[in-house]
């Protein structure tokens, strides 16, 4: 090859860096984390506790930058991701590896001498289960990858209660419990409207290998459960009234708009109005719910 | 088998990548100094000086 035909490679902008943690996916981690920590039952130091969150986001970052990493041949099929800094070329594959590994080390080390150690471990734990166990394993395997692989994401508000308490009780199990059940129906219904998308990239999401009616069964299925842990806080006396009816009526319109899913039986992503609703309104519940949750357990205290 | 010629940049090919240098090495350096703050907050609280 001649120098007139080599391209130019530019050292990666810090702004690729910071598109590699995922930006979008971290305040929603960041979000649920601080719920977390502000709903345990006793105080943190402010310092140890901003600690704490900016960790957790550094895990969840250095989650995303393996995770593009990784899936970089598989983001270049996708017009959703196709514009990422690995597949759009602007950014060299190893450089992402070592951010990714670099910011895991940090974020987890950060956090067990300025913290504690079982945060740590919670950290390393679903910084590991994000990247090696859902997007190596599980996500190119089996339709089931963001039922498992939405353990990943539940963990940050156990992380955050971990981080001012030191230990795990039932408060923070539901927390878990809810988010956990929530990424199905949030995943599933844009999949419904972005098949295409995940069939070119060869990802088996449940509406490519089980059909869309059995996807809009499960969205359904997976809503009444996620209701229950969602109302729990409140029923097992651990919330006030201000937590207990925002989160019935939120329930209630979750439930709605799954079921109008479930009746819906369009194949075009132009007609699938109710999934892009329920999409929407998912992000919009579990910030509410996140936050009512906080709000009335510092109320109480 | 041959090794691949240097690369020779041209004026402006080199200023860019020096811009992009640049760029980098001041965010760095803004996250370098928030990180030493940051760990100095943390020893004060952890030896108690601020309860």
């Amino acid at each position: 090859m001649t120098q007139a035909t080599q391209e130019l490679e530019l050292p990666a902008d810090w702004r690729d860096f910071w598109a590699l943690t995922k930006p979008r996916v971290m305040s929603l981690v960041v979000f649920t984390a601080l719920c977390g920590l502000l709903g345990a039952p006793t105080n943190i130091h402010p310092v140890i506790g901003f600690t704490a969150i900016l960790c957790i986001a550094l895990g969840a970052g250095a989650s995303g930058a393996l995770n593009q990493w990784y899936e970089a041949d598989l983001d270049a099929k996708m017009a959703r991701t196709a514009k990422r800094p690995l597949p759009d070329g602007r950014m060299n594959r190893d450089a992402a590896l070592q951010f990714g590994i670099g910011l895991s080390a940090f974020s987890v080390g950060i956090m067990g001498v300025a913290v504690n150690w079982l945060a740590a471990g919670l950290l390393a734990f679903s910084i590991v289960f994000y990247a090696v166990v859902y997007t190596m394993w599980l996500k190119p395997n089996t339709p089931q990858n963001i039922v498992i692989g939405g353990a990943a994401g539940a963990f940050p508000p156990v992380i955050g209660w971990v981080a001012v308490t030191g230990d795990i009780t039932l408060l923070p199990v539901l927390l878990f419990a809810i988010i956990f059940l929530w990424t199905p129906p949030h995943f599933w219904s844009l999949a419904l409207f972005m098949k295409s998308d995940y069939g070119a990239a060869g990802i088996p999401m449940m509406p490519n290998v089980a059909g869309q009616k059995a996807t809009r069964n499960q969205i359904l299925a997976y809503s009444f459960p996620m209701a229950a842990a969602a109302i729990a806080p409140f029923a097992i006396g651990q919330t006030s009234w201000l937590y207990g009816a925002t989160a019935i009526a939120l329930n209630l319109v979750f439930l709605a708009l799954a079921f109008a899913v479930w009746r819906n039986s369009a194949n075009d992503a132009a007609q699938m109005k109710p999934e892009k609703r329920l999409f929407a309104f998912s992000i919009f519940y579990l910030f509410l719910l996140f936050a009512l949750f906080a709000i009335d357990r510092m109320l109480i205290a | 088998m041959s090794e691949a010629e240097p690369r020779i940049y041209t004026a402006e090919e080199s200023r860019l990548i020096r811009k992009r240098q640049a760029s980098r090495s001041r965010v760095l350096g803004v996250i370098l100094v928030a990180l030493a703050i940051l760990f100095f907050a943390i020893t004060i609280v952890k030896i108690g000086v601020w309860g």
